[in-house]
């Protein structure tokens, strides 16, 4: 009991220690310590690292071993729906600042970008908590008709719908009006993939009365979007190692 | 927009030229599944009919001419104007001119004029060399472009010959000359004499010819800033994202 919480104490003050960096790191006085996130490289990476931790923690090997040294049970979800938030609040950053969206930058960012970002953590946690999940499942696969696995999971889509939701109007717009075909057809993945997401989260009702069995169905509509968004950075990155910019976009008056 | 493959077909049958699509492919250079593919899908680009009447020995506009789309191609004379001539002339070689006209000895005429068209902004310029008013948005009116995407095709180089017939029959101007200009056809077989460039280079007025420079050069410097602007956004969009 005594263990129980003391784990429960310190993911609180993990969720709002976690949540004050993240206040700090993006907070328009930027401290030396965030050069990592101001940089975009620095910022993709730490989403790529994110990312694939939470992915990699859901696999049923790893979640199995991790459950051994996590004091609370199924505390790996816990940790790699963190990781996926975390990962998605980057992403939302990293775009923010690219697409120069000021709506987004609020949202996401700063004090209320932290505060939606603690919130969801602690919810996350306390749905956890009142669940009732002996076993070790991961993505709570096995629990998912409780409500609290509901609200859980739930959570998790409505923060990736707040952070992706001010994105869409800028990568549509970027998607018709980039002047680089290759950049169209970046934005137009990364769009598709926000999409995707939405879709989910607008669906999530439907997914809930739709039962345990169609949980993976809709899992692989976040998998698609994942890999639409990771493409189309991807696809940036491509333009921009090879310089496509420019290429198309030469200047010279040499018509040889 | 290109002839219907029923009406290649039926045109190919009246000219007693064979139907088929590998004999056709010989004639034209195209490949017979690429000939065959344009028949079956009924889209035959003017291109091919072009291909295939010169090949026959057939005068490629009054082949173009059989078609109802074409019809009245050849219901005006076709010379070209003197502006519709220059408008062919890169701005390179108008400068030359200048150049010469200032100082005979330091700067020799040309006997040839160097850039061939078209070339960079060239249908644009026809486009402007003819415009009595609405040119464009007659042009979209009566072919069923999307404004939007006729200006890129004008910027781009890219008019399609039902476009410039068609600019040509609402500007008044001679039919034939869009197909030469879109390069569909040949100067010779539109009746441009070999040397009509350089004759209405030489004969243009002073004023004329720094105007049509001014004009030409706005349009340069337009695109260059346009280029730049794109170029900046791109390069700052894939730098930050990627």
């Amino acid at each position: 009991m005594n263990d129980s919480i003391y784990a429960i104490s310190v993911s609180f003050m993990l969720i709002l220690l976690g949540g004050l960096t993240f206040h700090r790191l993006t907070s328009k006085t930027t401290p030396e310590g965030a050069r990592a996130l101001l940089r975009p490289s620095g910022r993709l990476a730490l989403m790529g690292i994110l990312l694939t931790a939470a992915y990699v923690f859901s696999m049923p090997g790893i979640y199995q071993f991790l459950e051994i040294f996590v004091p609370i049970s199924n505390g790996t979800d816990l940790i790699a729906k963190c990781c996926a938030m975390t990962a998605v609040a980057v992403l939302g950053l990293h775009l923010a600042i690219a697409y120069g969206s000021e709506t987004a930058t609020s949202w996401i960012i700063g004090k209320r970008g932290a505060l939606a970002g603690v919130i969801a953590a602690s919810g996350v946690l306390i749905t956890l908590l009142m669940a009732d999940t002996p076993e070790a499942s991961p993505r709570l696969e096995l629990y998912q008709e409780q409500p609290a696995v509901e609200w859980n999971e739930g959570i998790v889509l409505a923060y990736t719908a707040y952070v992706l939701g001010p994105l869409l109007l800028p990568v549509l717009r970027d998607s018709r009006r980039n002047p680089l075909r290759f950049g169209r057809l970046a934005s137009r993945l990364i769009f598709v993939g926000f999409v995707l997401s939405m879709a989910r989260v607008i669906g999530y009702p439907l997914e809930l009365r739709a039962g345990a069995e169609a949980f993976y169905i809709f899992e692989l509509v976040t998998h698609v979007s994942t890999a639409c968004v990771v493409l189309g950075l991807w696809a940036f990155a491509f333009a921009r190692s090879r310089q496509l910019a420019r290429k198309t976009f030469d200047t010279g008056l040499s018509i040889k | 927009m290109a002839v219907s493959g029923s009406d290649f077909k039926q045109w190919l049958e009246r000219r007693g030229i064979t139907t088929s699509a590998s004999e056709l492919g010989r004639l034209t250079g195209l490949h017979r599944v690429t000939v065959g593919n344009q028949i079956r899908r009924g889209n035959v680009p003017e291109s091919t009919v072009v291909g295939v009447a010169r090949s026959v020995g057939i005068d490629p506009i009054a082949a173009l001419a059989d078609f109802k789309e074409y019809q009245d191609l050849d219901s005006r004379p076709r010379t070209p104007t003197a502006a519709e001539v220059l408008s062919q002339v890169h701005h390179a070689d108008l400068m030359v001119e200048l150049q010469h006209r200032f100082h005979e000895d330091l700067f020799p005429r040309n006997d040839k004029v160097k850039i061939d068209f078209p070339h960079d902004g060239s249908h644009r310029a026809w486009i402007d060399a003819i415009d009595t008013g609405d040119v464009r948005h007659d042009v979209t009116e009566k072919t069923g472009t999307a404004i939007t995407y006729l200006f890129s095709q004008i910027s781009e180089n890219k008019l399609t010959p039902i476009q410039a017939v068609t600019a040509a029959r609402v500007s008044g101007t001679s039919m034939v000359a869009g197909l030469v200009v879109v390069g569909l056809i040949t100067m010779k077989e539109g009746d441009w004499p070999e040397d009509v460039r350089e004759t209405a280079l030489m004969v243009m007025k002073n004023e004329d010819l720094v105007e049509l420079i001014q004009q030409r050069l706005n349009l340069l410097q337009r695109r260059l800033r346009q280029r730049k602007e794109a170029f900046e956004y791109a390069e700052k969009l894939t730098d930050l994202i990627g």
